[in-house]
C-alpha cells in the first residue's frame, strides 16, 4: 500500500504559488500533546533537519553539537533523535530517527525530511506533474 | 480550479511560523516558542508550518 499526498501550494509574496512537497506529519510534543508538522521532502537533505525552535516544541533532547555544511555555507546543529508518524486515512508508519537541530534561528527552512531517516524507510516517488508524492513502506 | 491544501491561505507569513487549528490560523510570528498558548489552546491537533520566505532551500 502507499500514501499519496499532493504538493503543497503556497502563496508567495507576489501572489504566485509555490508547489513543493510537503507533508504533514505527527508528533507529541513537550506536554505529550499530539501535533501536526508540515515538513519538506528534500531529496538533496543528506538528514533529517528540525528547526531550534520547533525541537524546543517537541522536548526533543539535544546532544554533540556538530558542524554541517548546505549551499549556504557551514551552520552548528546538535544531533537528536526524533519520533514522527506518516499517515493518512488508515495508513500510518511510525518512525524513530537521527535527526539535526539546526542552532541558528534566523536560517529560515521549514522542517526537513532529508534521506538519512527518511528515505530510507520509504520508496518515494515524485510526479511533479500530477503534483503528487507517493511513499511506499519499504519493508525490512 | 485550484483544490484547496492545508497552506492556501499563509502566503502573508512568508518567513513566519503559523499556527492552524481546526482549518483557522491561530497564531502567527518569528518566534515559535511564543505559541506555545495557542498550541495548547487548540481543541483538535494543531498544525504547525513554517513558511519560507524564498525560493531557496539551503539544505
Amino acid at each position: 500500500m502507499a500514501i499519496i499526498f499532493r504538493y503543497e501550494h503556497i502563496p508567495r509574496e507576489d501572489g504566485t504559488l509555490r508547489k513543493a512537497p510537503f507533508i504533514p506529519i505527527f508528533a507529541h510534543d513537550e506536554n505529550n500533546r499530539l501535533v501536526q508538522i508540515i515538513a519538506l521532502i528534500d531529496s538533496g537533505a543528506d538528514n533529517i533537519v528540525i528547526p531550534k525552535e520547533l525541537a524546543e516544541i517537541l522536548g526533543l533532547k539535544l546532544g554533540e553539537e556538530v558542524e554541517t555544511a548546505g549551499i549556504g555555507g557551514k551552520t552548528k546543529v546538535r544531533k537528536t533523535r526524533m519520533c514522527f508518524a506518516v499517515r493518512k486515512g488508515r495508513e500510518m508508519y511510525q518512525i524513530t530517527s537521527n535527526a539535526l537541530v539546526l542552532m541558528d534561528e534566523n536560517i529560515d527552512v521549514p522542517l526537513i525530511l532529508g534521506r538519512n531517516g527518511f528515505f530510507e524507510e520509504f520508496e518515494i516517488t515524485f510526479r511533479q506533474k500530477e503534483e503528487r508524492i507517493i511513499l511506499k513502506k519499504i519493508v525490512k | 480550479m485550484e483544490k484547496k491544501t492545508l497552506l492556501q491561505n499563509v502566503g502573508k507569513y512568508a518567513g513566519e511560523w503559523v499556527v492552524i487549528c481546526e482549518n483557522k490560523i491561530i497564531a502567527h510570528g518569528t518566534n515559535l516558542l511564543k505559541m506555545k498558548a495557542d498550541i495548547s489552546s487548540c481543541k483538535r491537533t494543531p498544525t504547525i508550518a513554517k513558511i519560507p520566505k524564498s525560493d531557496a532551500l539551503i539544505f
